[in-house]
């Protein structure tokens, strides 16, 4: 392999593309951290960058204070979103199986109109999916909201199982028909445990998209019923008489990304590790 | 068990991979198939297997009619080009599968593995994974897998082919002599002829869909039933002239001995190693000398007629380039076959041609 060698000036210029980029998607983070840990006191003009003293304070006020919001929100949105992982897993394996196995002529056209489905913003799905729910009866449903989750992640995921399940050779398959093993036997022992990385991946994605989704929820869900957190923290921009509750809505976020973070550090070797063929066919 | 293909005719779109074959397999019996690629023998197996629909054409293990089973319920044992092992399971869980999905007693699919693996000399493997196995553990590995359940006819798709030359011929040695222990029946695709020749009982040679020379590796060599098969097995490949043509003369004067009217419609094959240097009445030009360890293959000109020579490496390597040698071909390993069918052709004292049907009668072990 050839060592591409840069500059110094080009080496220059990329170290401060990667730091802006960096500093773009870390800077508000560091900014939510530093405002939600820090007394209330300290949350008023003029505004310091760092706090002088930190506070865990404002995530106890939002958890258990009586202007807090409580776990219930929490709660909701990993219902929501567990939910939403588990429909979302099992549509998109049977859904990519079947596009990666059968040989359908328009199998490669109905890939690309599931991914291209996969890149329209939620938000385009919110007006027809209210009229939808309203006249259905899932308005306001929990299974209304779980139903819209996994309806917007199927698509990416069906996508991607597609790719997974054709990384597999259909050789391994015909060796447990051979070797006796029927159909249900054929995917319990020899696909799913091979295609699991894939499944993980698309439980994963679609968990952490429902945990995080605002505006599907907003419209679906009535006030004060079942809210997820990301609708509840609203009521520190909107119903408070005196502009907005930073401190709160600081705290209130930083809660929720304890679990998108605990979920990547536990699965993401696994994440990674698609591979697990090796072997399969000769070294 | 004895294995049955009746009439097996497979069509991809309107391409013929199979047409009409016929192929009985004795109690017992390994059964080469050997052919250039898309000659229709990996069809074949994959039709005995199951997986692959045929247009018209039965198969039947022992008289039972299976062409209707899917591929689970028809217990037979197969092993893959690329040994298709299971990735994620250990050696163990690999050659138990069979035995599971069959939901074998666990204290019994145990000792049979535990058995099988002895035999197949993996025993010391079995709580390794695939990947930490070598080309040759695990040939044995997918080995042990599809003779664990019994089967009652174990397939072999091109199975050498992933390993190294000297391996080839030891597992070779070792699939026979289990073979030839556990009296299965065997139906090994290769297209490696000198493979097929070493391994089987029989040997069917298959072109275009159909096996055309179906016989014993010996007859198949010494007399092989048609022009196809006589090139298709032997390396160096079989001198062949034609009695018309610019290899004339020579052909004409090689058949003299054996036909009076001079062989017209006739060609002339000739294995190298009956190609005699030193002696004789036929003076021929070396034109290269190659050197394959216990023998040499000498390149000689007639006129216009190109021979191929097999002689002892001592003669060989006196040879230069440019000498002319006096050559003779063995007349009792002469072939002759008719230009128009490529069948071969003897001829009788009185100078009658009959063709041969070695392909039709030949049972070699079968009955």
């Amino acid at each position: 392999m050839e060592l591409v060698r840069f500059s110094l000036g080009a080496r220059l210029l990329r170290a401060v593309g990667v730091a802006l980029m960096l500093a773009f998607a870390v800077l508000p983070l560091l900014w939510v951290i530093s405002i939600a840990l820090r007394p209330g006191s300290q949350a008023i003009y003029p505004i310091s960058i760092l706090p002088t003293s930190l506070t865990l304070d404002n995530v106890w006020g939002v958890l258990f204070g009586p202007t807090g919001i409580g776990l219930g929100p929490y709660r909701n949105a990993a219902f929501y979103g567990l939910s939403s992982a588990v429909i979302t897993a099992v549509a998109s394996t049977l859904g990519g199986y079947a596009l990666a196995r059968y040989n359908m002529r328009a199998g490669e056209g109905i890939l690309v109109v599931i991914l291209a489905l996969s890149f329209l913003p939620s938000a385009s799905r919110i007006v027809p999916l209210f009229i939808l729910f309203s006249a259905s009866g899932l308005y306001g449903t929990s299974q209304g909201v779980i139903l819209a989750y996994a309806a917007g992640s199927t698509p990416l995921g069906i996508w991607l199982m597609a790719g997974a399940f054709r990384q597999i050779p259909v050789r391994l398959e015909q060796a447990a028909r051979i070797d006796g093993a029927g159909t249900v036997l054929t995917m319990r022992r020899v696909v799913l445990p091979l295609a699991l990385p894939g499944i993980l991946v698309v439980a994963t994605l679609a968990f952490i998209d429902g945990w995080n989704s605002f505006s599907l929820p907003l419209i679906l869900i009535p006030k004060d019923t079942a809210q997820p957190y990301t609708v509840a923290l609203q009521r520190y921009i909107q119903e408070i008489g005196y502009g907005i509750n930073w401190p709160l809505l600081a705290a209130g976020s930083l809660v929720a990304l304890v679990p998108v973070l605990t979920v990547f550090a536990i699965l993401q070797r696994r994440l990674v590790r698609v591979g697990g063929l090796g072997g399969a066919i000769r070294g | 068990m004895k294995l049955d293909i009746e009439g097996l005719t497979v069509e991809y779109g309107q391409v013929a991979a199979v047409r009409g074959l016929n192929l009985t397999v004795g109690h017992g019996e390994l059964v080469a198939l050997v052919g250039p690629s898309g000659c229709g023998k990996t069809t074949t197996l994959g039709f005995i297997t199951g997986f692959i629909r045929p247009k018209s054409g039965r198969v039947r293990f022992d008289g039972l009619d299976v062409t209707d089973l899917p591929p689970q319920r028809r217990g037979i044992g197969y092993v893959f080009q690329d040994y298709a092992i299971y990735p994620h399971m250990t050696v163990r869980e690999n050659i138990r599968f069979p035995l599971d999905a069959a939901k074998v007693d666990r204290k019994k699919a145990e000792r049979d593995v535990d058995e099988i693996a002895g035999l197949m000399g993996v025993g010391n493997l079995l709580a390794r994974r695939p990947h930490q196995l070598s080309g040759g553990q695990r040939q044995r590995v997918a080995l042990a897998r599809a003779l664990v359940k019994k089967p009652v006819v174990l397939l072999l798709d091109e199975p050498l082919s992933n390993l190294d030359a000297h391996l080839r011929v030891e597992v070779r040695a070792e699939i026979r002599r289990l073979q030839l222990d556990l009296k299965m029946t065997t139906v090994f695709v290769t297209h490696d002829q000198a493979e097929a020749m070493a391994i089987a009982d029989r040997v069917a040679v298959m072109n275009n869909g159909d096996i055309v020379a179906l016989t014993s590796p010996s007859t198949l060599y010494s007399r092989p039933p048609s022009l196809f098969a006589a090139q298709f097995i032997g390396s160096p490949q079989i001198n062949i002239w034609a009695t018309d043509g610019p290899d004339e003369a020579l052909a004409r004067r090689v058949i003299a001995p054996l036909v009076g009217d001079g062989g017209a419609g006739l060609l002339a094959g000739v294995r190298p190693e009956h190609v005699m240097v030193g002696a004789g009445d036929i003076k021929a030009t070396t034109t290269l000398t190659e050197p394959l360890g216990r023998d040499f293959l000498v390149h000689l000109e007639v006129g216009p007629s190109s021979i191929r020579s097999l002689v002892p490496a001592a003669q060989g390597a006196l040879l230069k380039t440019g000498e002319v040698v006096p050559i003779a071909m063995e007349r009792s390993h002469l072939l002759l076959f008719d230009a128009a069918t490529g069948h071969r052709v003897e001829i009788d004292e009185a100078g009658t041609r009959r063709e041969d049907d070695t392909r039709e009668t030949d049972g070699g072990l079968a009955g």
